[in-house]
């Protein structure tokens, strides 16, 4: 399996649903001819794809009934850079009050007119009281300000760069008093051992069924590469080699050559 | 002539960009040009179509909510699904959901027979036997606009891991097609 396969084999699915741009399609079709392989693991995607699929055709009006739903209901966050918004609906801010009857609620009006005035004694007992409910409202919206003022705060505090340089800086002088105290040997982890660990890369390696003992144990020898861990039930191994990533990326494209190889990839456990 | 995948990826920026703003015709045309991709996800691991309809909307609203706070660290495309993911596994979490997707699982395998097509159903079976995680980096690794590097970006995991990922669910299903009886 070569490096050029597995680029194919990962465009694959991008065929499959036809994402595929002109040129690599071409391409991808001409090699389709050539490797039996490949055209193999096409078939597998293709069976997965038949079944996995099994849905019913869902219709531009179906999403359109959709997108009316989401429309009922979105509400946008205002971004940070955008102006503040001033709530004039009075409905609304006298939605927020409790204590207020459901006919000063329902009117848009908060101060009262010449002509209510002079109407009724009800009306003027809502302009006497009228300061008052204000008072309360500013009392109780002050409330509400110093509450969210306080949550802000703490969000802000937690999320600040100040505290996050200030951890920085602490552990920074941690460190510096650790290593001042350990005197001229340095700090020494459980994880090291005092060895250097730095040239060793893993690598992910799945063999084919059909490759024997010894033919492995040849592979390996000749990229120099020794089994840390495997296999497990899918058959995947480990294997280190002592080199950078660099190394690593050369032995992974050694090993995709390899017609023993099914899977060569840089470890990630 | 059909828009490239780049011109799309700008295109969606752009859009969610003005839906942070709150403009709803932006998110409309948000919505067209990321729907399918995002219904076919949430489809495929909900299998019911009434919850599929609920996780998409929820999927949206969320993304209205969020749009402000999008970093631009992957594609809008991308990001719509890691919501829809994170729906649609908090979804799976619940008893009764479970319960309708076993019901429908079981349906669509009748309807299947029905209709005599037996490898059908033993495919269906073998791809519904898979758990969750090998189903769901299937059905990612067969959307029609994510690629591997977009996988590794939803799923938070390096390229190779996905590479992997796909090698192992492709692996397990093999071997549920072979206890399926389904010949290879």
């Amino acid at each position: 399996m070569s490096v050029k396969i597995s680029k194919l084999q990962e465009q694959i699915p991008l065929y499959i649903s036809g994402a595929l741009p002109n040129d690599e399609r071409t391409e991808f079709e001409h090699a389709l001819k050539q490797d039996s392989e490949l055209k193999q693991e096409l078939k597998e995607f293709h069976e997965i794809e038949s079944v996995i699929n099994i849905a019913e055709e869902i219709t531009d009006q179906h999403f359109e009934q959709l997108f009316t739903r989401i429309q009922a209901h979105v509400k946008f966050q205002p971004s940070a850079t955008q102006p503040v918004r001033v709530e004039e609906d009075s409905t609304v801010i006298m939605h927020r009050e409790d204590g207020i009857d459901k006919a000063s609620k329902s009117s848009p009006q908060t101060i009262p007119s010449a002509k209510s005035q002079t109407e009724s004694p009800a009306s003027t007992q809502q302009t006497v009281t009228h300061p008052k409910q204000k008072e309360e409202k500013e009392e109780h919206d002050e409330e509400e300000h110093v509450s969210i003022f306080s949550k802000e705060y703490i969000s802000d505090f937690i999320s600040s760069a100040r505290l996050a340089w200030g951890v920085v800086i602490a552990q920074f002088a941690l460190l510096i008093v650790l290593w001042l105290s350990s005197g001229a040997n340095g700090i020494t982890t459980i994880g090291t051992d005092g060895k250097p660990i730095s040239d060793i890369a893993t690598i992910n390696v799945v063999f084919a069924d059909n490759a024997t003992q010894k033919e492995i144990r040849e592979l390996l020898a000749s990229v120099d590469a020794q089994i840390a861990n495997g296999p497990t039930s899918i058959g995947l191994y480990t294997i280190y080699i002592k080199g950078n990533e660099t190394d690593a990326k050369y032995v992974i494209d050694k090993l995709k050559k390899s017609t023993l190889i099914l899977l060569a990839e840089p470890s990630f456990i | 002539m059909p828009t490239s995948q780049p011109a799309k990826d700008t295109i969606a920026l752009e859009l969610l960009r003005r839906t942070a703003e709150g403009d709803m015709q932006a998110f409309r045309e948000l919505y067209n040009q990321t729907r399918s991709d995002v219904y076919t996800y949430l489809y495929r691991m909900l299998t019911v179509r009434a919850v599929a309809d609920i996780a998409l909307v929820e999927t949206y609203l969320q993304a209205a909510k969020s749009a402000a706070k999008f970093k631009g660290s992957m594609k809008v495309s991308s990001w719509l699904l890691c919501i829809a993911r994170t729906i649609a596994h908090h979804k799976l979490g619940q008893p009764q959901i479970k319960q309708a997707i076993e019901k429908q699982v079981i349906n669509t395998q009748t309807k299947i027979s029905l209709n005599s097509l037996d490898r059908q159903r033993r495919l269906y079976q073998a791809i519904h036997s898979l758990p969750l995680q090998h189903r769901e980096i299937l059905n990612l690794a067969l959307l029609p606009e994510a690629n591997f590097d977009d996988l590794a970006r939803i799923l938070k995991c390096p390229v190779a891991n996905v590479k992997l990922a796909v090698f192992q669910a492709k692996a397990e299903f093999n071997k549920n097609l072979l206890s399926v009886g389904v010949a290879q």
